[in-house]
């Protein structure tokens, strides 16, 4: 059975189908996996033993019928961002500690109609703000392959579930890089989709305009299996895309002889670590073997992308923040004397450290006097942001460049300088200003930690970004590799 | 020192639709407390608003009628601030691009016509409902209201004294009510006032300092409100006093307003565009879709009233500017072949007097338009006299009963068979001697007497032209 | 340009957080440092460009006016707080 965990989705599949096993006898493996193995990583915050065995019996029950679906019976999990109906959702917070979601979003809506089993809500950076998983208020969730390292953030325990194989399949969202650098951080493979492609309904904001749900996974064709569950239009969310749902593996095997690869120069400035410089190198030149055209282009917008995105995302996170007041739902302070009383000490005991700073940037980035400085200047920044990529992506189909200019660090390194955490944002956050669809995949080790390959499409081409990764990953193995660290008891 | 005062008007108006401008909650009045309040009202994580279509048509009907400009393209925008009933900590309102703009509205003030100018009508939603007092030591509150539709009109200040302001705010009633855009029930919020006053000397360029008056939802409490602010602040600056900027509340009890004792952040809303909900955008097509349903606007109606039915003004207002009035008055016309005059006279004569004398207003009428057309007929006819018809309608009302019974039942009949009243007027030249030689004396102004007493011995059924005939012929024999 | 404790007040007030007086310090620090890295965005001009509110400029997202949800209380005591009469309670507010 323990071979089953180091399979991809597909052979899964194959295995529920020609009953090899059942889901239930899956399910329980990852679930004892989780209780033997996440006391080290800290990837789950709430683990649904009871309610995924129910799951899976259920979809036992349709496979036994024909009835099943592509994912059905496929253990998952979700990032604790997503609401889940009658299951505690906390947002990585203190804040909603005490939160019983009393509706499903939409995306777990959706992977619940596929028969899809889940195994629990995963640990988060609070509020998704974040880059190490450090700021949870259950703790960090630990980077697999060394345990005194940080899993990335904020969809850290998503990211630390899949490589220490606690689930295969995972929900993570990104507003700045959030699934990317996780999955770079940790050695799998995530996906930032088209803004709109994924329902936002259920997904708690932080910013808005930015944020995006998505699929992690081992492989570029486990996220496809994924991302046609949960993609498509839905009539809840007002951002959502009209496209309706697509089947993301229908082109993954196509050849990508002649697709035009942009290599940002911008991205391999001076700073970059030489170790990772070398790594990207090689993924490219294998790239062109495949068949792929290489090319030199430039973002100049670049250097001023991290300032911009943190102005933005704290400003729609100020606003997003509000509704957490103690008032209707959520942490309440004990004993308020008045009704500011209530507000101030609820926030100010509900929110962490991270979280309130970001609240207060964005109160300043947008208060009268500063408004256009701050938040209107970020957003013209934004505009030529789009414009330099409309402008690349009539030359080259792809931009590829490193997914992090580090690998994972070790714990507490940025916890006395918030703007150093800011900057390793650099590459990914670019594609949340744009609304682009984003992919990092595996594409080697330095010091022993995996390093993630970035690559980024033009708007609504998941498909054949899935597909370049599937070409790559089919003739590497980063993919596969599994942690020799000793995860457990 | 002689003072001019300078009014603008801020009007909330409730727009009439059935779910919410962002959830599809029940927007319908008085159910308990929360059942309304659906999770995208309460604002719970992860929750995002969806907009009404049915708003941006009604928006899109004001905006036609006072003559504005539809936008083309409008947007969402955030104002925050913290206030219980506020869920999100922030309103979903339009800042920098409104649905409409730049409109006008002719107001009555002192006898002549006025043009008002409309900055802006914006689509916003409304907040929850506080209840202070009920229980002790806490404000209890009611989300059901939150996320009614808003249609916020903003006029220019342009408006010179209270009553002016108050015949602005009732044309306005008048229009949005005759559109159906909304349901004009004020005790239930339907249509809100804010005043901002100030005051300046004549002639004096820069505008003073102004305050607001929020949430007043009666036209008597507006004109009171305002009345008041001219008055304390003029005492103020004629005492060499500064007015404070801020904002009031009226009391109707003690006749005042009061300054709120929360202070709002120096009104620091931080405007940003709500990143939840893409723009607007209006084609022509859509606004000629809501242009060829929009009724008669009361202002047409009035002046239609007067020259194809030949009513006064006044009378024309009374019927024209209440809709409900105006359909009733159609229907009673579109159902029978009486002069839309003598209909009007019984309407605003006759039945507005029972609405009073029951506390209550044309749609609760107890008497439909059909049996108001089977009674006016009768009286019409001179089958009963215009005094019985009033008694007739009385007892309609109170009944329910159908016209020919009531008629019966009280034998209200009138008398036209000249042998009875010939009977009668000549009992009556009998029974005053004294009246009638003053009568042939000169004073002609008797016979109103003698024909009063024929009715009084009639019971008032004679009919009172033959009864004046008759003893005319015989008085000036 | 930096942050001072009168900002960090004013925000804090505005933003509803209580901070202990003996944090303020620390957060003018870091705050000043964050304000100055987002400062950066001055090097460049923008005069002549339009801001973009929405990534992709979707349109006309709306909904037909029906009532699709019935009476909103039942799940409310998995997460309320603080219910009298099925109303939200807080503190006395005076306005």
């Amino acid at each position: 059975m323990h071979d089953v965990i180091l399979s991809t989705v597909s052979t899964l599949k194959e295995g529920l189908l020609s009953k090899k096993y059942s889901s239930v006898e899956l399910t329980t493996e990852y679930l004892d996996r989780i209780a033997t193995i996440d006391t080290s990583t800290n990837s789950f915050i709430t683990v649904c033993e009871e309610e995924a065995l129910r799951q899976a019996a259920r979809a036992d029950e349709l496979i036994k019928q024909g009835k099943a679906g592509v994912l059905t019976g496929i253990p998952y999990a979700n990032k604790d961002i997503f609401c889940t109906k009658n299951i505690r959702t906390t947002c990585g917070s203190k804040m909603l500690d005490n939160f019983i979601a009393p509706y499903n979003a939409t995306v777990v809506e959706k992977c619940m109609d596929a028969g899809m089993v889940m195994l629990g809500k995963t640990n988060m950076d609070e509020f998704a703000m974040g880059s190490s998983n450090e700021t949870s208020y259950y703790g960090r969730a630990n980077n697999p392959w060394d345990l005194t390292r940080v899993s990335g953030g904020s969809s850290g325990g998503s990211a630390a579930a899949i490589a220490a194989r606690l689930a295969p399949l995972a929900t993570g969202s990104d507003t700045g890089g959030s699934i990317r650098q996780p999955s770079a951080f940790c050695g799998i493979s995530g996906l930032k989709p088209t803004y709109g492609r994924v329902s936002r309904y259920g997904m708690i904001a932080f910013g808005s305009s930015l944020d995006q749900g998505g699929p992690m996974a081992h492989c570029a064709e486990d996220l496809a299996l994924l991302l046609s569950v949960i993609a498509g239009h839905d009539h809840k969310d007002s951002t959502s895309n009209k496209r309706g749902p697509e089947d993301f593996s229908r082109h993954l095997n196509k050849s990508i002889k002649s697709k035009v690869i942009g290599i940002p120069k911008e991205y391999f400035s001076n700073n970059l670590n030489p170790e990772i410089q070398i790594i990207i190198d090689e993924a490219i030149k294998h790239i062109e073997k495949l068949g792929a055209k290489i090319k030199d282009v430039s973002l100049p917008s670049t250097s001023l992308v991290v300032p911009t995105y943190y102005v933005l995302a704290s400003a729609e996170c100020s606003s997003n923040m509000s509704r957490y007041d103690g008032v209707r739902f959520g942490h309440r302070c004990e004993d308020p004397n008045s009704i500011d009383d209530l507000y101030e000490r609820s926030r100010a005991e509900g929110f962490g450290d991270e979280v309130k700073r970001r609240i207060l940037m964005g109160t300043y980035a947008l208060s009268s006097g500063y408004y256009a400085a701050y938040y209107e200047k970020a957003q013209k920044i934004r505009r030529l942001v789009k414009n330099d990529y409309i402008s690349v992506f009539k030359d080259v189909d792809f931009l590829i460049g490193p997914t992090c200019p580090s690998i994972a660090f070790h714990a507490e390194t940025f916890a006395h300088d918030p703007v150093q955490m800011y900057l390793s944002d650099v590459y990914t956050v670019s594609a949340n200003l744009a609304g682009l669809p984003s992919l990092s995949l595996p594409a080697g080790f330095t010091q022993g930690m995996p390093v993630g390959m970035q690559i980024t499409g033009n708007y609504f081409k998941e498909s054949e970004l899935l597909s370049l990764g599937h070409a790559y990953q089919t003739n590497t193995d980063w993919h596969n590799r599994y942690t020799t660290e000793k995860l457990g008891r | 020192m002689l003072w001019e005062t300078i009014i603008g008007l801020e009007v909330h108006v409730q727009l009439a639709t059935k779910s919410k401008i962002f959830s599809g909650a029940s927007t319908s009045y008085g159910s308990s407390a929360n059942e309304r309040a659906c999770a995208v009202d309460l604002a719970l994580p992860g929750t995002l608003p969806v907009l009404n279509e049915r708003v941006v048509e009604l928006a899109i009907a004001l905006g036609l009628a006072i003559d504005g400009n539809i936008a083309s393209y409008s947007t969402f925008a955030r104002k925050n601030y913290f206030y219980p009933d506020s869920p999100k900590g922030y309103q979903i309102s339009q800042f920098e691009d409104p649905i409409v703009s730049n409109g006008r509205l002719k107001i009555v003030a002192e006898n002549d016509l006025k043009i008002i100018n409309i900055t802006r009508a914006h689509l916003e939603e409304d907040a929850g409902k506080s209840v202070h007092g009920e229980y002790t030591d806490v404000t209890a509150i009611d989300f059901n209201r939150a996320g009614t539709p808003l249609l916020e009109i903003v006029s220019e200040p342009e408006l010179k004294n209270a009553k002016e302001a108050v015949s602005y705010l009732k044309e306005l009633y008048y229009l949005v009510t005759s559109i159906g855009i909304c349901d004009g029930n004020m005790q239930e919020g339907s249509f809100r006032c804010d005043a901002n006053v100030s005051i300046r000397e004549q002639g004096a360029e820069m505008l003073g300092t102004r305050t607001e008056v929020k949430n007043i939802n009666s036209f008597k409490y507006v004109e009171r409100a305002i009345n008041f602010e001219v008055v304390r602040q003029r005492e103020i600056l004629e005492n060499g006093g500064k007015v404070s900027q801020e904002t009031r509340l009226f009391d109707p009890e003690k006749n005042e307003t009061r300054a709120m004792r929360t202070k709002e952040d120096a009104h620091d809303y931080r405007y940003f565009p709500d990143p939840d909900l893409p723009p607007i955008l209006i084609n022509e097509a859509q606004i000629d879709k809501v242009r060829a349903t929009l009724p008669e606007l009361p202002w047409d109606k009035r002046a239609r009233y007067v020259e194809e039915y030949d009513l006064s003004l006044d009378e024309a207002s009374m019927l024209a500017n209440d809709y409900s009035v105006s359909n009733y008055f159609e229907k009673c016309l579109g159902e029978s072949t009486l002069s839309p005059k003598f209909v009007a006279h019984w309407i605003v004569g006759g039945l507005f007097s029972l609405l009073n004398k029951h506390s209550t207003t044309i749609s609760f009428s107890r008497v439909s338009p059909a049996s108001l057309n089977e009674l006016l007929g009768k009286i019409f006819r001179k089958e009963i006299s215009a005094n019985a018809g009033k008694r007739v309608l009385e007892i309609m009302w109170e009944t329910l009963n159908d016209v020919d019974k009531i008629i019966d039942e009280e034998e209200l009949v009138q008398i036209s068979d000249d042998s009875v009243l010939q009977q009668s007027v000549d009992k009556i030249v009998k029974d005053f001697p004294q009246q009638v030689q003053e009568y042939k004396d000169g004073k002609e102004k008797i016979l109103g007497f003698l024909v009063g007493q024929v009715l009084k011995q009639t019971q008032g059924k004679a009919n009172p032209e033959i009864v004046k005939t008759m003893l005319e012929r015989i008085l000036k024999a | 340009m930096s942050i001072s404790s009168k900002n960090v007040e004013e925000m804090a007030r505005l933003a509803r957080i209580s901070i202990n007086s003996k944090d303020i310090p620390s957060y003018c620090e870091q705050l000043s440092k964050i304000l100055n890295f987002m400062n950066e965005m001055q090097s460049i001009d923008t005069d002549t460009i339009e801001p973009l509110a929405h990534p992709i400029e979707e349109i006309n997202a709306t909904r037909a006016d029906v009532v699709t949800e019935a009476d909103t209380r039942q799940n409310a005591h998995q997460y309320a707080n603080h219910m009298l009469d099925n109303f939200y309670t807080v503190p006395q507010v005076i306005d």
